[in-house]
């Protein structure tokens, strides 16, 4: 840039879009209210991960089983490095009917004190789940829990659900899946979150902000845009999904 | 309620800053205000974390630029939808009214180039700074600044002659 530079004069004396302080105040109102549901929506998805897994069990392999091909399912068969919980007998009565929509709403009030007629995000109903061994979401076999493997999403489809933040996650490689990418991070043991390797979807770029205490991806192809966050709270792992297109 | 009011004197702050920034990389101010609106929204929920950020404005210039470009290239399919299914001439651009003069210099530009120059000459960032928030390397920023550079100045003789 030079004294006399006529291009850095020209955007110099570009007027367009100056905004007086007041003025982005004034903006700042008229936003407040998106900023808020912003908040409700992301409150409501980590209370519906929290009772998700307080009401299923953190692994009860027939829920996971009926979840498809959901992210959640790499999450929570990954959680303790790629362990899960023996099935429920049989002759057990089935844990899980049906999602528990009722409960959500209000853990998310508890915690919002906002009214309900302000919730939004609806929860889908979690189909009835049989009281039988597990199945592979993919090939519809059964397969043994004890040693069944944790299957990289090809992200061809996802389920709707959206309750994909995932708080307190173990030791070891967590990956996490979207239409857009995937994610394979691990909390070191110096307490920092190691990227071990993350994948992009045909189509779409990903953008990778990585520091010690956050690494967070975004994939995006134009229409659709998917985002990945793990960081660390009170020392554990947590890793967010954010699907908003 | 102290980190809401924190939030609040950081939008203030930054705002307007970003908001001519963004107008001058997507060329359009009311995309540059979506772009935005989103970036913020992001960083208020994770204000906790973000405030403790060195530049959190530098995250939200970040995300802002990303989200307009996933905006753009919506825009762009739209539009070429719009075109193919209506009558060209009853197709009118709806414009936020703002100083066209230095966006019509832009235009021509390729995104890259734009995004390089905005933050460059109006955010007045440095060479690393630029590459940190286009997410590229100093080579890169260089190459894109000495490029705009050349396209810029025979359009600035052509409407200055002097």
């Amino acid at each position: 840039v030079t004294p006399n530079d006529p291009i850095k004069d020209a955007f110099d004396s570009w007027s367009g879009q100056r905004i007086d302080p007041s003025a982005a105040r004034a903006e700042y109102a008229t936003m407040l209210p998106g900023l808020h549901r912003a908040r409700r929506v992301r409150r409501f998805r980590q209370g519906v991960a929290a009772a998700f897994a307080l009401t299923v069990g953190v692994a009860s392999p027939s829920v996971i089983a009926s979840m498809g091909n959901s992210p959640a399912v790499n999450l929570i068969e990954s959680a303790d490095g790629g362990s899960i919980d023996a099935p429920p007998a049989p002759d057990e009565p089935e844990v899980v009917e049906t999602a528990p929509t009722v409960e959500l709403a209000q853990i998310d009030n508890a915690a919002t004190t906002e009214s309900p007629d302000e919730m939004i995000e609806p929860v889908e109903p979690v189909e009835p789940v049989e009281a039988a061994a597990p199945v592979n979401a993919g090939t519809g076999q059964s397969v043994d829990p004890s040693t069944a493997p944790v299957e990289p999403n090809d992200g061809s489809s996802h389920s709707d659900d959206t309750s994909d933040d995932h708080n307190n996650l173990g030791p070891g490689p967590h990956t996490v899946v979207t239409p857009g990418g995937s994610m394979t991070v691990e909390l070191a043991a110096d307490g920092t979150i190691t990227l071990i390797d993350y994948t992009v979807a045909d189509g779409f770029e990903a953008d990778v902000d990585q520091e010690a205490d956050d690494v967070d991806i975004v994939f995006s192809n134009g229409d659709e845009t998917y985002e990945v966050e793990a960081s660390i709270s009170d020392g554990q792992l947590e890793i967010e999904k954010d699907p908003h297109s | 309620v102290k980190g809401e009011q924190e939030f609040e004197e950081f939008f203030v702050s930054t705002y307007g800053g970003l908001l001519r920034t963004l107008t001058a990389v997507t060329g359009n101010a009311e995309m540059a205000a979506d772009a935005l609106q989103d970036a913020y929204q992001r960083a208020f929920v994770r204000w906790s974390k973000i405030s403790r950020y060195d530049a959190p404005a530098a995250w939200v210039r970040r995300v802002a630029i990303n989200r307009s470009r996933d905006l753009a290239r919506s825009d762009s399919r739209r539009r070429a939808n719009e075109e193919r299914a209506a009558d060209p001439e009853l197709v009118v651009d709806e414009e936020v009214d703002v100083d066209n003069e230095l966006l019509s210099l832009l235009r021509p530009l390729p995104e890259r180039q734009r995004t390089a120059m905005a933050l460059f000459y109006l955010d007045a960032l440095s060479i690393d700074q630029v590459a940190e928030a286009m997410n590229i390397s100093t080579g890169a920023v260089k190459y894109h600044l000495n490029q705009g550079r050349e396209k810029l100045r025979p359009l600035l003789e052509q409407r200055d002659p002097q």
